[in-house]
C-alpha cells in the first residue's frame, strides 16, 4: 500500500487519505455530489480551482477516486451511488438522479460526462440520463473507447482512462 | 451448449453466479470463476442479449450450481443496448424466463423465439407492437395462451362492436351477454384493442412492426397484458415499472 501511494499521483493519496478520513469521522456524503465528505461539502466541491461547469459522472466513489488518480480532470462530480438494474427493480428513483437534474437547473453547467461503466447496466444507465438531462441546454458527452466493454472504470488503468477522459465524445 | 445470459450476480470478489437460459436444457444456475479480475478464462464479461457457446461441467456430482469453463460469443444483438426502450423491453422478457423457466426443462421452441424477438427487437423501431406481441407469444409458450377470438363462456365468436370484459385469471373474454351474468370479469376492452390483440395473436413477426396503435390503445393494450402476466406468474415483475416508464409516459 505505501508503496503504491509512493508511486501514485498526489491527487489519489488525497482523496484516498479524504475518503479514510470521513470514514473515520463519520461517514457522511457531499450535499452537492454526493462522494464521501468530512463537512457538508466534499473537498472538491469546496476546492475554488475546480471548474464548475463540467460535471462528470460516476456510479461510486471508487470511480471517482479512479478518475481523480489520471489528474485528467478538473471539473467537478456527481456520485449515482448505483446503476440502474431493472432485474433487481433498482430503477432511476433509487439513484441520484433527480438531484442531478436540480444542479443542471441551479448550477452553471456547460457540460455532464456520463463516465458510467460500459456494460449493460452501465449503459442503460448513460442513455437514460441522456433523455432526462436533454431538455438542458447542456454538452452531453460519453468516455471515449479503451475502456473494454463489460468492463468496469475502477480497474481500468490510469492511463487508458485518462485518454478516455481527454478524447471523450459528444452523446 | 448454446444459450443467453439471464442474470448476474456477483458472488465474494472476483466470481459470478450467472442464470443462463440454455436452448437445450432451459435454465441452469452456473459459477463464473475470477471473471470480474482475470481475463485469461473470460476476455469479457458475460452480458445480456449475446448468444454464447458455453463448456460447463458440473462441478460435483448431484450438485445443481455448473462451472463455466468458457464461453464463446456467437452473436451480439449490440444495437438493443444502444436504445434504452429496447433495454428496458429486452430485460421486461429475461425477467419472465428467469420466474417461468423451470430448471433444466428444455424449451427450445421458446428459446427460438426469444432470440428472434432479440433479432427483431435490434432491428425495428416499433417497440409497442413488439413488447404486446411479445407478451402474448412468451406467456403462449409456457402455456398460458390467451384466447382473443371466442367468448369463454358461450364459445361464440367475439363482436368487436358489443362491450367485451378481458378476464386475466382465465386469459381470454366474455361476451355482452355473458358479462351480465358474472361479476368478477371487470376490465372491459374496446374494440380497436381487441382487434389489435386478434391480429397480434396470429400474426408473424414481419409484420408486427406495421401496426399504428393510438396512445390510448398503447396504454390500454399495456394495462391488460400487465394484469394477464402478473396474475399468471403470481407476483408483480420487476422490470414493469421501468418498462412503463420509459415507453409510456411523456417526455
Ligand atoms: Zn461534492
Ligand atoms: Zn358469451
Amino acid at each position: 500500500m505505501a508503496f503504491y501511494l509512493l508511486h501514485a499521483p498526489d491527487s489519489y493519496s488525497d482523496a484516498l487519505a479524504e475518503a479514510i478520513h470521513a470514514v473515520k469521522k463519520e461517514l457522511k456524503l457531499c450535499a452537492r455530489c454526493f462522494n464521501l465528505a468530512d463537512a457538508e461539502l466534499c473537498a472538491i466541491c469546496r476546492n475554488p480551482k475546480r471548474d464548475p461547469h463540467v460535471i462528470c459522472v460516476v456510479e461510486d466513489t471508487k470511480d471517482l477516486i479512479a478518475i481523480e488518480q489520471t489528474g485528467a480532470f478538473q471539473g467537478l462530480y456527481h456520485v449515482l451511488h448505483g446503476q440502474l438494474d431493472p432485474l433487481q427493480g433498482v430503477g432511476p428513483e433509487k439513484l441520484k438522479i433527480e438531484e442531478l437534474v436540480l444542479r443542471l437547473r441551479d448550477e452553471p453547467v456547460k457540460e455532464v460526462i456520463l463516465a458510467t461503466n460500459p456494460d449493460a447496466n452501465g449503459t442503460a444507465t448513460a442513455l437514460y440520463l441522456q433523455r432526462r438531462l436533454k431538455p438542458f441546454d447542456v454538452k452531453i458527452t460519453r468516455l471515449a473507447q479503451g475502456i473494454p466493454v463489460g468492463g468496469d472504470i475502477e480497474y481500468v488503468d490510469t492511463q487508458t482512462l485518462g485518454a478516455s477522459l481527454k478524447q471523450r465524445t459528444e452523446f | 451448449m448454446e444459450g443467453i445470459v439471464l442474470r448476474r450476480i456477483d458472488y465474494g470478489e472476483s466470481d459470478q453466479i450467472i442464470k443462463l437460459f440454455l436452448k437445450e436444457t432451459g435454465n441452469i444456475s452456473a459459477i463464473a470463476k475470477g471473471i470480474k479480475r482475470s481475463k485469461k478464462r473470460f476476455p469479457h464479461r458475460l452480458e445480456p442479449f449475446r448468444v454464447y457457446d458455453f463448456t460447463l461441467r458440473k462441478r460435483k456430482p448431484g450438485q445443481s450450481l455448473y462451472l463455466i469453463q468458457s464461453a464463446d460469443q456467437i452473436r451480439d444483438f449490440e444495437e438493443i443496448k444502444e436504445d434504452i426502450r429496447k433495454i428496458a423491453l429486452g430485460n421486461f422478457i429475461l425477467e419472465i424466463l428467469l420466474i417461468a423457466v423451470k430448471e433444466s426443462h428444455p424449451h427450445p421452441e421458446l428459446y427460438d423465439f426469444v432470440l428472434k424477438t432479440f433479432r427483431n427487437l435490434s432491428e425495428s423501431e416499433g417497440i409497442f407492437p413488439l413488447w404486446f406481441y411479445v407478451a402474448i407469444h412468451v406467456m403462449g409458450f409456457l402455456g398460458f395462451s390467451p384466447n382473443f377470438e371466442t367468448c369463454l363462456k358461450c364459445k361464440k365468436p367475439l363482436q368487436k362492436t358489443e362491450k367485451n370484459l378481458f378476464n386475466p385469471a382465465r386469459g381470454g373474454l366474455v361476451c355482452q351477454q355473458c358479462a351480465t351474468l358474472s361479476k368478477t370479469d371487470k376490465t372491459s376492452v374496446t374494440s380497436e384493442a381487441l382487434g389489435v390483440l386478434q391480429f397480434l395473436k396470429k400474426a408473424s413477426f414481419p409484420a408486427v412492426p406495421r401496426i399504428k396503435l393510438s396512445s390510448q390503445t398503447r396504454t390500454e393494450i399495456a394495462s391488460l397484458l400487465t394484469n394477464f402476466i402478473t396474475y399468471h406468474l403470481e407476483r408483480p415483475l420487476k422490470t414493469l415499472p421501468f418498462l412503463q416508464e420509459v415507453l409510456l409516459k411523456k417526455k
